[in-house]
């Protein structure tokens, strides 16, 4: 018991929710995820850092996440515009942005550290890659659509989707340049 | 500057914003930061809610009398189900309503229309809705599409005055329209429309049948009629005979009549007319002013529409038809119009038995009924 | 003479090598679909126009709801009561009479219908196989009784816009009364839609009409789609129907076969 409770004095510091947030509730990182959340499908990522990831380490906070590729000069780097203008206009401290590659054959680690350093994205960017299995599954659950062309470019949907701190989907804003307002509104309700 | 370098600077510049427009809208081209300000359209404020009156043909909803915007709730089912195309002749048709055509659909100019569409849990294929009325890709289709079973909502404004076809555009769009998937939806100017006394709603379409007209059974499709615009129907409301005999349309002397037509297609324009009389007021193409009077026949095009008024003189039976004859009298597009009340003779009569032209002297005599000088004042149709 | 005969055995023996890869018998209840090329429906801009695909194995007919009751006495979380939305929507097996009680509404022999994208997956995975992709699915359906692309056949084409021409039956028949196709696969025509792995790749907005540019917000589309052949509606109708999908959803008309790699 002594040792164990230093660790569980930890684990809830470390998922304590940010101050001024409404819910005076630690998130609860050991309680069962609800039947909604992504997290609960099992998944193996690999972060742009090389290292091992799950989605699960996600929890405790909510997250912005979109599907893209690094090869795609053209509407992704909108997608990672308008994830920004949401975090800005919602405000919320400790939102979480998550990319995932719909190429990981070409995305390799490399190929994200540089999307990350070509974008400027912080700590609180993450960028994903995974088996090709686990890139449909994931894409199912988002609802996002995408087909590899002939030309080497991948046509996708541009979609980006709020998961709350369980991982259940709360929100979807579709298109470019869309109004954040929605989104951002629901963001802050959480 | 020369001719040929301004236009090949000219043609580069055009080029060049291409590129750039890709590369910096990438695929997104149509949606970018400028994004569409709506205060260039201004839209009336919405107050309140209502549930649409929906009808099937003929009958049109009543006239909407609030004078303000408000957000009307619209919801239809697509239906795929065998009914009779002519007596002893069944077909599949996919519909909105469970008919042909669909319902109509009547709001006001500015109204924030919310449509439900759901498939009915035992259709073969997925559908969804292209309204005329609605400004916007595709008018409502990419987002409304639903396999079986399933329902999807989506809004629009209706900020155009007229009245507009609505049909199915799921791919393949003809075969969903050739099936039977269109209907009508009125959009009231917000001024309204002048009054009138009865208020129809008639739709033109074709049939294209693997067998010949009349054939009996159940009859499948024939893409090569449809591709090659040869049907082996062309029918008012759906059917051979929809508005015959007791279906038929009814009115009275003096009335004042509007007919909203539409044309469903998917193919032929319609040469609309009504023998007996003419219009005296058209809305060209189903739009909002009166182009022209005292009209015989209308042009309604396929996906299109018109709307005629007329003031009934006489009593009598009046045939709708398309003027293309041989598919009014071969192929189905007859309709009918009963007018009772007063004669008037003086309207039209008949002034004497049939008697031989001058200079026969030669011929025979022709049997005269003698007893038979029908000289009375009925209306007939002599056309 | 006799050197004649060895060369005519030794000529024989060698024309599978030449004809192509030789491949063991096909696991059973399935059927090998030679490597071929195909025209798909819907073109890129810049693409080729025809798709290689490789050999594989195609299941003769759609899993049946007796295989798939096999399936979820084995996966509880994959009963109509334990199956979570997410993965599959409200009306998950709805056709059968109970969690492990088929009913006569869904005979044992008739394809297993009313089930995800995710449901179809953990199927086939539980099997050991996977779904077939939509190129590997609509390269077997064009296929005729005697041709491998039977597309062009007027006579092909009317028998597939036959089946959209009646009401669905109720309950559904069973499988494997279609004729097979000429690689031994029966109904992929006539009887259910199915779903194919990638169907979440059927890009193409709904509206058939505005294929040549998607709804460019909401759809980054490498270029153009058009429809390879505007009278192919049958693979219109496939097309369309795929674009509505979305994974969790469940369609009293859809089904599913499994492939495998050969």
């Amino acid at each position: 018991m002594t040792r164990v409770l230093p660790l569980l004095l930890l684990a809830l510091a470390a998922c304590a929710t940010p101050p001024g947030a409404d819910d005076a509730v630690p998130y609860d990182p050991t309680a069962p995820l609800p039947e909604a959340s992504l997290y609960g499908v099992a998944s193996a990522w690999q972060s742009d850092a090389g290292e091992p990831a799950a989605l699960a380490d996600f929890r405790g906070r909510p997250v912005l996440v979109a599907m893209v590729y690094a090869q795609c000069g053209t509407a992704c780097p909108f997608i990672v515009r308008d994830m920004r203008r949401i975090g800005e206009v919602a405000g919320v401290p400790g939102l979480q942005y998550v990319l995932v590659s719909l190429d990981p054959e070409r995305d390799s680690p490399e190929q994200l550290r540089a999307f990350r350093a070509s974008h400027d994205l912080g700590d609180e960017w993450t960028l994903l890659r995974g088996e090709a299995d686990d890139v449909q599954t994931l894409a199912a659950l988002l609802g996002v659509r995408y087909r590899p062309d002939p030309d080497g470019t991948i046509a996708h949907t541009n979609r980006i989707t709020l998961l709350d701190a369980d991982g259940a989907i709360v929100v979807r804003q579709d298109g470019l340049g869309t109004d954040p307002g929605p989104a951002a509104d629901a963001l802050r309700s959480l | 500057m020369t001719r040929p370098l301004r236009l090949f600077l000219l043609g580069a510049c055009v080029a060049l914003s291409g590129v750039i427009a890709t590369q910096t809208l990438g695929c997104g081209s149509a949606v970018d930061d400028a994004r569409a300000d709506d205060s260039a359209i201004s839209l009336p404020e919405i107050r309140g809610e209502e549930v649409a009156v929906l009808t099937h043909a003929p009958e049109v909803p009543p006239v909407i009398t609030r004078d303000h915007a408000t957000r009307v709730l619209v919801r239809m089912e697509t239906v795929e189900v065998a009914r009779e195309l002519d007596d002893g002749v069944e077909y599949t048709f996919w519909t909105f309503g469970g008919r042909v055509p669909g319902p109509f659909v009547r709001v006001r100019e500015g109204d924030l229309v919310a449509f439900t569409l759901s498939n009915a849990a035992n259709s073969t294929v997925p559908h969804n809705i292209d309204l005329h009325a609605v400004t916007g890709t595709g008018g409502g289709a990419a987002i409304s599409l639903v396999v079986p079973g399933h329902e999807t909502t989506f809004e629009f404004r209706a900020i155009k005055p007229g009245l507009y076809v609505y049909h199915c555009a799921t791919a393949p769009v003809g075969l969903h329209v050739a099936n039977g998937m269109y209907g009508l939806i009125l959009v009231q100017p917000a001024e309204g429309m002048p009054p009138v006394d009865r208020e129809f709603y008639v739709m033109q379409s074709e049939f294209y049948t693997a067998g010949a007209m009349g054939e009996e059974g159940l009859q499948a499709f024939d893409l090569d009629k449809a591709v090659d615009e040869e049907p082996e129907y062309v029918v008012f409301n759906g059917r051979v005979g929809a508005l015959t005999g007791e279906d038929a349309l009814r009115a009275e002397v003096g009335e004042t009549v509007r007919l909203y037509v539409g044309n469903g297609g998917p193919n032929l324009t319609s040469s609309f007319h009504v023998i007996g009389e003419m219009f005296d007021r058209v809305y060209g193409e189903g739009g909002t002013r009166v182009n022209q009077e005292n009209v015989q026949t209308t042009i309604v095009p396929a996906g299109g529409s018109a709307i005629v008024e007329f003031l009934l003189d006489a009593p009598g039976r009046y045939t709708l038809v398309d003027h293309a004859l041989f598919r009014a009298f071969n192929k189905g597009a007859v309709g009918i119009l009963e007018v009772t009340g007063e004669e008037r003779p003086e309207i039209m009569a008949s002034t004497g038995p049939a008697r031989p032209t001058a200079g026969a002297a030669s011929a025979p005599p022709a049997a005269s009924p003698a007893g038979d000088a029908s000289a009375s004042a009925s209306t007939d149709e002599s056309h | 003479m006799r050197c004649l005969l060895v060369a005519l055995l030794v000529g024989v023996a060698g024309l599978p090598a030449l004809a192509g890869a030789v491949h063991a018998t096909p696991p059973e209840g399935m059927a090998l679909v030679r490597a071929g090329r195909y025209r798909p429906l819907v073109e890129t801009a810049g693409g080729p126009r025809t798709v290689r695909v490789e050999a594989f194995y195609l299941g003769r007919t759609a899993v049946t709801n007796a295989e798939y009751l096999a399936f979820v006495r084995a996966r509880p979380e994959w009963r109509r009561s334990a199956a979570r939305p997410l993965l599959a929507e409200a009306g998950y097996l709805r056709h059968w009479a109970g969690n492990l009680r088929l009913g006569a509404a869904a005979p044992p022999r008739a394809p297993v219908v009313n089930v995800s994208w995710f449901a179809a997956r953990a199927y086939a995975a539980w099997r050991g196989a996977r779904l077939p992709t939509t190129d590997e699915w609509e390269y077997a359906a064009s296929a005729s009784a005697t041709q491998r692309d039977g597309r062009r056949d007027p006579a092909f084409r009317r028998a597939l816009l036959q089946w959209y021409s009646r009401p669905a039956p109720s309950p559904l028949p069973d499988v494997g009364r279609g004729p097979a196709n000429v690689w031994g696969v029966r109904d992929l025509h006539g009887l259910v839609w199915e779903w194919t792995s990638d169907v979440t790749s059927a890009l193409v907005t709904a509206d058939s009409r505005s294929s040549r540019d998607a709804d460019s917000g909401l759809f980054c589309a490498a270029g153009a789609v058009g429809a390879a052949d505007f009278e192919d509606y049958a693979a219109f109708l496939r097309f369309g129907f795929r674009s509505g999908l979305e994974a969790r959803y469940v369609v009293p008309n859809l089904g599913f076969r499994l492939a495998r790699d050969a």
